[in-house]
């Protein structure tokens, strides 16, 4: 049966993008067919790790939002772009990168529904085993919607105040959505943290399963989204446990 | 003729029957009305039996909840091959309300 998955956080720059576009790769590897969408149409950013370029986009989820193509002529198969070996299938379905077109949706809005039905659509139209919604920070329409229709919520947070607090606000919101599966992962952890002892205080703190805790590496800040990591580095300690998070979430 | 005051309310009225929910709004309605959208929301649409085979209610019940979203105008009902399906009508996302200016300026320096 095919999932929804929403990968979120209440701030940015916690590594949303980067762990949805990794988690993913990882799912794909399994053999299984996966859609990316990024919904992130103020901010997009994944379309980066995947190695697709502007003049590459033919059409962009802004186009199904202006009636110009179907969601399913807006998804681009990256699959042989990442080079590796994928028994499965990627589709990844960009928001548009130009800022004309970012001002056009921020000016005019657009139709929450047909946003909703193009989810429902790709799943169908591309027989996806996961749809994987890369979100916007924060709360607002289009991630409450993401939130509302996942099977599977994965929220991204760094050990920081900040995000401590912002984390608990969109559990609460999750919970009264009713999402079957809710889980945490915690990112950029610095490497003088006990990892357990973050998952357990975190744990304890939301009443929320951590599906990972990931270290602070200077790889992945090296790699700086010119590739995905676990193709990359598919022995790293970081892979093996983004492998584990997958298992936990998307079994 | 009725004053502003009348003439504004009415307009919201007309507009909060017309708009559907939005996604915000879900926060707020009670949780027996919530589930009922948020379960036709994630499978698109649905009939009355597929819903009462979710839920542990009666029809008759389910029906009254369902009438109750249509009223709000949250739910909209069409017929497929003879029968009643329901589907969740969204709000259209506004446009953010700043100076026209912004916009003509923003225009201007990205074309």
């Amino acid at each position: 049966m095919s999932q929804i998955a929403s990968i979120h956080s209440f701030r940015g720059g916690t590594g949303k993008s980067n762990t949805c576009a990794n988690l993913s790769a990882l799912l794909a590897m399994q053999g299984r067919r996966v859609g990316v969408i990024d919904t992130d149409i103020q901010s997009p950013g994944i379309h980066v790790l995947f190695g697709l370029h502007e003049e590459d986009m033919a059409h962009s989820l802004n186009d199904y939002l202006w009636g110009k193509c179907s969601i399913e002529q807006a998804a681009f198969d990256v699959t042989q772009r990442l080079d590796a070996d994928i028994k499965g299938q990627i589709f990844l379905i960009p928001s548009s990168i130009k800022a004309g077109e970012i001002a056009r949706v921020l000016r005019e809005g657009y139709d929450v529904g047909l946003l909703n039905d193009g989810f429902h659509a790709l799943v169908e139209k591309l027989e996806l085993d996961v749809l994987m919604i890369d979100t916007h920070p924060g709360l607002n329409e289009e991630t409450l919607l993401s939130i509302a229709i996942s099977d599977v919520l994965a929220i991204i947070m760094r050990p920081d105040q900040q995000d401590y607090q912002g984390t608990g606000v969109t559990v609460d919101v999750a919970r009264k959505l009713d999402v079957p599966r809710m889980m945490l992962i915690i990112n950029k952890v610095p490497a003088v943290f006990d990892l357990d002892e973050v998952k357990a205080q975190v744990e304890q703190t939301y009443d929320c399963e951590v599906a990972a805790v990931l270290p602070h590496s200077d790889e992945m800040m090296i790699l700086a989204s010119a590739g995905i990591f676990v193709l990359r580095y598919p022995d790293h300690p970081i892979t093996t446990t983004l492998k584990q998070a997958v298992s936990r979430l998307l079994p | 003729m009725g004053g502003l005051f009348d003439r504004l309310q009415s307009e919201i009225e007309t507009r909060q029957q017309v708009e559907g929910i939005t996604p915000a709004d879900l926060l707020d309605i009670s949780p027996e009305l919530r589930r009922i959208i948020n379960m036709i929301l994630r499978q698109g649409e649905m009939s009355l039996t597929e819903i009462v085979f979710q839920l542990d209610m009666r029809p008759s019940e389910v029906k009254g909840l369902l009438d109750t979203l249509i009223a709000k105008g949250y739910l909209r009902v069409f017929e497929v091959k003879g029968e009643q399906r329901y589907k969740t009508f969204l709000a259209r996302k506004r446009g953010r309300e700043v100076p026209l200016n912004i916009w003509e300026a923003l225009g201007s320096k990205v074309g």
